[in-house]
């Protein structure tokens, strides 16, 4: 990381990639200076941006596709001394030259709703860009990448507009500063360390076609209803889903009772009723919960969409097919808790592992009644969870940026780390927890992250161990089993987020139970 | 003491990807997926088609064909390099035609997103002061609130909430520096404003253009300048090689048309023409008579100032006869060199064939500039009453130059 002025000196005098210049300006000015409001540079303000148009720096840029024009660096000019370098006069300057890049590199952002990259323009760059995992830094450390729409931006402009105007929901103030806010097209990354993170843009045939924002309208199906402690397991019922401890770990892990291919006739047969009805209702985004869709329940989904797709009906644009254990590639032994996220025609789209195992401490399992089965403090998640690896998806159809982060991952590092990174637009959480209240750690952790950046955040619960830790809590009524985060205050209670309770059954047999949040409601 | 780091400009030290990288990569990832099954290969291999069809997305904007043949043998070399590890026929595989409707789907995508949204020409359509701020900011291409208010003659307050919208569909850019605000245009703009512009309305304003720099400064056409457009104007197009006679540039081009060259480079003062040969690498130098060198240099200056005039989407390429040319300058303390470069390999029995016109309508002018001066000379000598010494003075020339066109011109009373 480059903080100090000499690292800089250096990095810039060597470095010939226009984004890595951005890299390592970003990382020096990044906690020295904020464009704030200084009425002392008002004179350096006016003469920078004079400067910068005078020399045409912006058309330069675009001329130099990557390169590093010489006019950037004639008006940069990296003094020699580091006193120089910590002046105002300097950051300024840097400053100016970081903002012009920004706007150079409008013509490229895919997320954004047009670009002009016609014949030779930015050819040398977007064959970069598109050659080396849709990043565009070359040497520096971290990532340049672009960044997604505001919120106000995207599709959702209508109904985030009609939210306002009836009052019920307020702008969220804004907190603190932040120097990436300052620019609209490329986002610097820090590394994380402990994560590798893979950007994906999703290929315009598969991309999230076909639906109307107007109004976000998301469903929930929990699948499972009841947790039944046994002796030497817990049913997750209705379905042949078993929790088990490991002793000798000691940890506990999910397994299918009895052949998938039979077993799960009944959870495929549930989680079609709850898919169709979320599709009939007009659901755009549809969630099904962690660790209770194994295989088959994944395949009978596919082929519901596909289904729907053919009859050309209402279907969700976006389905997460909730999560189970599937062995990867990366690990021989142990299984990976590993989320599935469909399309509107059922295909796959990505898969995302969790990156933290869920520790059951001894207060838990009292309140999900699992203690006489768990019996340990804690009780670890029988999972694979490293190499760490979180994809970040780009919509280009949306100006989406999505990510997918199960259970602990939202509240546990490096996920939240990673979502005020990048700045996604829509996270899913697909988790097996208590209820889902305004007060627990999901929501907590989503009114932290909504401080900094503008998202959607959506959280989808089973009930098996939510209903037991309800009742053990004495709480009437049903629990909340569904979270979303909104950029946008609630006016009676100021906070950016809404839990769901009610759940409605779905049309067709069995009785399948589902949840439906609709925003403006 | 402090120093000051070196400036120079860096070009980026690797140029764009050779052709036979594409392909040794691609061949490479596809073994890695389908000899080796990584799965991370098919990722890479992904990424790399990616770029491919960013490359066919860009081709699309080019202007001749000889860009496409370069790309189609990239394609099908890339192509060879997955094919090799089909079994069977994969024409009877879906994935083959999931495949095509991809890159169909890919490329539908990528074009249609460097076309302008209906809704932002209607929200600009709609209104003309939104119209007029995006003009004002284009032009300025970064300006701050206030001014941008002041020019507009608009309260700072009602730009702002005027701005909102435009921000929103991206047809505008906001910064806060400091306390101040500023505006700039976003890729947006250029191609909404671009769409706003009738066609019509822009030929007629080029045409204005054009007659208002070949105006004088009290309005009324200033005649030699006029020539000249229409000099370079005549470049368009049509039978004859040259276009009057002071288009020395085309037999020039006839020239380097029979000798094989591609380009000819004029040095500022017209009196140095080099025409090159690329390929063969071949250089041939030689000096143009000096009474034409300035006529050459102002040919060329008009050419590429009429060009400019245009709207700016071909760049200064021309037709010269069917050929197409590209004209480049450069402007130096000795005034502006000029290349003029063949787009494509000119047609041989092409270039003989203009060589035949060209020194034909020379002789033509010949015979015609002869004819005139005879017909102009004996003019002025009935207007001094046949008295060479006054028609001499009238001329401007020596009495016994005078008397010399007498006799080679045969003028008697």
């Amino acid at each position: 990381m480059i903080n100090n002025p000499a690292t800089f000196r250096d990095a810039s005098s060597s470095c010939d990639w226009i984004f890595d210049l951005f890299a390592h300006g970003f990382d020096y000015l990044n906690g020295r200076f904020i464009p704030a409001e200084d009425p002392g540079l008002e004179d350096l303000w006016d003469e920078a941006e004079k400067e910068i148009k005078r020399r045409d720096i912006v058309d330069q840029l675009v001329r130099a596709d990557g390169g590093i024009p010489l006019g950037l660096s004639q008006y940069l000019d990296v003094p020699g001394g580091d006193v120089e370098m910590r002046s105002a006069e300097f950051c300024v300057r840097l400053f100016s030259v970081l903002s012009a890049i920004d706007r150079a590199a409008a013509d490229l952002n895919p997320l954004h709703v047009y670009t002009r990259q016609g014949g030779s323009r930015w050819s040398r760059v977007v064959e970069h860009f598109e050659r080396h995992g849709k990043q565009l830094q070359r040497e520096a450390s971290g990532y340049v990448v672009f960044k997604p729409r505001y919120f106000e931006q995207g599709p959702y402009l209508d109904w985030s507009n009609e939210a306002r105007t009836s009052g019920q929901w307020k702008e969220i103030p804004e907190r603190g500063e932040h120097l990436k806010k300052y620019f609209e097209n490329l986002l610097r990354v820090f590394p994380l360390n402990d994560c590798e993170v893979d950007f994906r843009v999703l290929n315009s045939i598969q991309d999230l076609h076909d639906v109307s924002w107007k109004t976000l309208k998301v469903g929930l199906v929990p699948l499972i209803q009841e947790l039944k402690v046994r002796p030497s397991d817990a049913q997750l019922l209705p379905g042949p889903l078993l929790m088990k401890k490991d002793a000798s770990t000691p940890s506990f892990s999910i397994e299918i009772g009895g052949a998938p291919g039979t077993s799960c006739l009944e959870l495929c047969g549930r989680a079609e009723v709850g898919l169709r009805h979320l599709a009939e209702q007009g659901c755009q985004i549809v969630l099904f919960p962690e660790m209770v869709l194994p295989d088959p329940v994944l395949q009978r989904l596919k082929e519901v969409l596909v289904d729907l797709a053919d009859k050309n009906r209402t279907r969700p644009c976006l389905t997460l097919a909730g999560s189970f254990t599937r062995l990867l590639s990366l690990h021989a032994t142990k299984p990976f808790n590993v989320a599935v996220v469909l399309n509107h025609r059922g295909e796959e789209l990505w898969r995302q592992q969790k990156a933290q195992p869920y520790d059951m401490h001894l207060h838990e399992q009292k309140r999900f009644g699992l203690d006489s089965l768990l019996q340990s403090n804690p009780c670890r998640e029988n999972i694979a969870y490293s190499p760490r690896k979180l994809l970040s998806i780009d919509s280009r159809t949306t100006g989406l940026r999505m990510m997918v982060l199960i259970c602990e991952d939202l509240a546990r590092e490096p996920g939240p780390r990673a979502v005020r990174d990048l700045h996604p637009s829509l996270v899913l959480t697909p988790v097996m927890a208590g209820p889902l209240e305004d007060t627990g750690g999901f929501a907590v952790s989503i009114a932290q992250l909504l401080q900094d950046i503008d998202g959607i955040f959506v959280v989808g619960n089973s009930a098996a161990l939510a209903r037991a830790a309800w009742k053990h809590d004495g709480k009437a009524g049903d629990p909340p089993l569904l979270l979303v985060g909104l950029p946008l205050l609630r006016s009676s209670n100021y906070r950016p987020l809404e839990t769901v309770s009610r759940t409605e059954k779905a049309a067709g047999f069995p009785d399948v139970e589902v949840l439906i949040y609709q925003f403006p409601n | 003491m402090a120093t000051t780091t070196p400036i120079m400009s860096k070009e980026v030290s690797s140029p764009a990807t050779a052709p036979e990288d594409f392909v040794s990569v691609i061949g490479r990832h596809a073994k890695e997926i389908f000899d080796g099954k990584q799965e991370s290969g098919a990722q890479a291999l992904q990424n790399e088609l990616d770029a491919l069809t960013a490359k066919v997305c860009a081709t699309a904007f080019e202007l001749f064909r000889e860009e496409f043949d370069g790309l189609l043998r990239l394609l099908r070399n890339s192509y060879g390099q997955v094919a090799r590890f089909v079994q069977g026929d994969f024409r009877e595989q879906p994935a083959f035609y999931l495949g095509q409707l991809h890159v169909l789907a890919e490329l539908a995508h990528r074009l249609g997103h460097q076309r302008v949204p209906r809704g932002a020409v209607e929200l600009v359509a709609r209104s003309k002061i939104m119209e007029r701020i995006l003009r004002r900011v284009v032009e300025e291409k970064s300006v701050g609130a206030a001014e941008l208010a002041n020019k507009l003659g608009l309260e700072e307050s009602n730009l702002s909430s005027t701005c909102k919208p435009l921000v929103q569909k991206e047809l505008l850019r906001r910064d806060r520096f400091g306390k101040r605000v500023r505006y700039s245009p976003t890729p947006l703009t250029f191609s909404v404003l671009g769409q706003l512009t009738d066609k019509q309305s822009e030929k007629v304003e080029a045409a204005r253009e054009l007659a208002s720099v070949a105006r004088s400064s009290d309005g009324t056409p200033d005649w030699p300048r006029v020539a000249v457009a229409a000099a370079a104007n005549s470049l368009s197009p049509g039978h004859h090689v040259m276009a009057n006679t002071d288009d020395f540039l085309s037999p020039l081009l006839t020239l380097a048309g029979v000798r094989g060259s591609d380009a000819i480079a004029i040095d500022p003062s017209g009196r140095t023409v080099s025409l090159e040969a690329k390929k063969k690498g071949e250089r041939t130098e030689f000096d143009v008579p000096k009474s034409v060198s300035k006529s050459l240099v102002e040919q060329l200056k008009a050419c590429r100032d009429f060009r400019r005039m245009e709207p700016p989407t071909v760049g200064d390429v021309f037709d010269w006869s069917g050929q197409k040319l590209l004209l480049a300058s450069e402007d130096s303390n000795e005034g502006v060199a000029f290349k003029v470069r063949f787009l494509g390999v000119p047609d041989p029995e092409a270039s003989k064939s203009k060589v035949r016109t060209a020194f034909q309508e020379i002789q033509e002018e010949k015979t015609r500039l002869i004819d005139f001066e005879n017909f102009y000379v004996r003019q002025v000598l009935a207007g001094c009453e046949w008295k060479p010494s006054k028609a001499a003075s009238t001329l401007g020339i020596s009495q016994g130059r005078m008397d010399h066109l007498i006799k080679n011109l045969h003028l008697m009373p």
